[in-house]
């Protein structure tokens, strides 16, 4: 389609006047298509001054507690944390090795340009919510403590947990996500900036495991954000020292 | 990490209550999430309503967009627009959603159309006063600028959910004018606004 026809279609869907099946294909084409989610962004910006034409209407008194009620059924709150927070160096690392991850990523690099940090940000905070750990914002600068990174995977739910408690100098992994198919293993990697992936081994069938781990200094006051990776690698562990299958969970180290 | 905070917080306006009960609400606040609805449910309201014109869908819808911002509201950042109009936008899609579907299973063109003399007030009710910012301003001088039809076609589009179906009843056009003065509306909107 050429850019007039998007620019059109991307200008009727928030004006509202886009037929049903012109508006499911146009919203389909919202999630996939970078560009055209940008022609429409621009449009909603241009357009939004108009929302202001009505007046406002005071809702009936009953719909919050349909809302909170619905809350309540609701499970808990776990949205697709994609990988808009692995690093630059992560990709470079991974970029030949992953094909729908890579695809994915690429498609989202255009977003992230334009959302500067503040999205990364959010990301992280979507992981915390994954397992119901409110964290106000990022603390001040600390020597110890406890840290912990969510592994998300590109999909929706919540891969693994990892918690580093830095006295003990100890990492503890949980996996959330299903064991690796047969003849595969998770490896865990660590990537510090500028530094190739370091492996933190093969992580057992077991649920819950335990390596020990210290993580750098500065990475403690978030100056220096370390990613957590897992690959999915042939049984035993990639046989290369540096990961050789897809990421199929990262996410950074943040304070708890 | 600092930097990123800085970002987060330059691009956004620390005088609008609502950022801050947004990110309430994106940390799990139920409490946070209840005075963002009673801050904005009037507005978003009105919105569905003037959209779907029945009381009873404007009320499902509500209750299902606030499930979806509570859902995203850790993925809103102040690039997507202030936190008003973002909250607006997910309104009107899924009211507009719900209508054009409602419309294509009764396949009918006669989709009520609502009440005409409250249109009319709607439409009296875009008045240059209403609209503070540089930038509606900017909209308002450019809707101006365009034909009363042009003009009045896109407030009752984007106010009113009118499809093309209803324009060309409205203007006793055919369905194919329709969309050229839309097409034509919408390029010239864009030019103008960009000069």
């Amino acid at each position: 389609m050429d850019k007039e026809t998007n620019e059109h279609i991307a200008g009727e869907y928030v004006l509202g006047t886009l037929s049903h099946e012109e508006r499911v294909t146009a919203s389909e084409r919202l999630k996939t298509d970078a560009e055209f989610a940008r022609l429409v962004h621009e449009w909603e910006d241009r357009l939004s001054p108009l929302a202001d034409a009505g007046e406002p209407v005071a809702a009936p008194l009953g719909i919050w507690h349909k809302i909170s009620n619905r809350l309540d059924e609701q499970p808990p709150r776990v949205e697709s944390a994609d990988i808009l927070n692995i690093n630059e160096t992560l990709e470079e690392v991974t970029h030949s090795a992953i094909s729908p991850v890579a695809q994915l990523r690429t498609s989202r690099n255009r977003w992230r340009a334009a959302f500067v940090g503040a999205m990364a940000l959010a990301a992280s905070f979507i992981g915390l919510q994954a397992v119901g750990i409110y964290l106000p914002f990022f603390p001040k600068p600390v020597a110890e403590g406890r840290f912990i990174a969510v592994l998300n995977p590109s999909g929706s739910s919540t891969g693994f947990v990892i918690r580093v408690d830095v006295s003990s100098k100890r990492l503890e992994i949980q996996r959330l996500a299903e064991k690796a198919p047969s003849g595969k293993d998770y490896e865990l990697w660590v990537i510090e900036p500028k530094q190739p992936p370091k492996s933190l081994n093969v992580v057992g069938r077991n649920n819950v495991q335990q390596v020990g781990y210290s993580p750098l200094d500065d990475s403690t006051d978030g100056s220096t954000p370390l990613t957590f990776a897992i690959s999915l690698e042939p049984e035993g562990g990639s046989k290369t020292g540096q990961p050789t299958g897809p990421i199929v969970f990262s996410g950074q180290l943040i304070s708890q | 990490m600092a930097q990123i905070m800085t970002d987060f917080d330059s691009s956004s306006s620390p005088q609008d209550p609502l950022l801050r009960l947004l990110q309430e609400t994106a940390s799990g606040e139920r409490d946070a999430f209840r005075l963002l609805y009673d801050s904005s449910s009037a507005k978003l309201f009105g919105v569905i309503l003037r959209i779907v014109k029945r009381q009873d869908l404007a009320e499902e819808i509500l209750q299902e967009v606030y499930l979806i911002i509570w859902n995203r509201a850790n993925s809103y950042n102040p690039s997507l627009g202030r936190p008003l109009s973002w909250m607006v936008t997910i309104a009107r899609n899924k009211a507009l959603d719900s209508l054009r579907g409602l419309e294509a299973k009764a396949q009918t063109q006669d989709f009520d159309e609502g009440d005409d003399a409250q249109i009319q007030t709607a439409l009296l009710a875009i008045r240059p006063e209403a609209l503070d910012a540089g930038d509606r301003l900017a909209l308002q001088d450019c809707l101006d600028e365009a034909t009363e039809q042009a003009r009045e076609s896109v407030l009752l589009a984007y106010v009113h959910g009118f499809s093309r179906e209803e324009l060309a009843k409205r203007y006793s056009v055919p369905l194919s004018t329709i969309k050229t003065w839309l097409r034509r509306a919408l390029i010239d909107l864009k030019n103008c606004l960009e000069r």
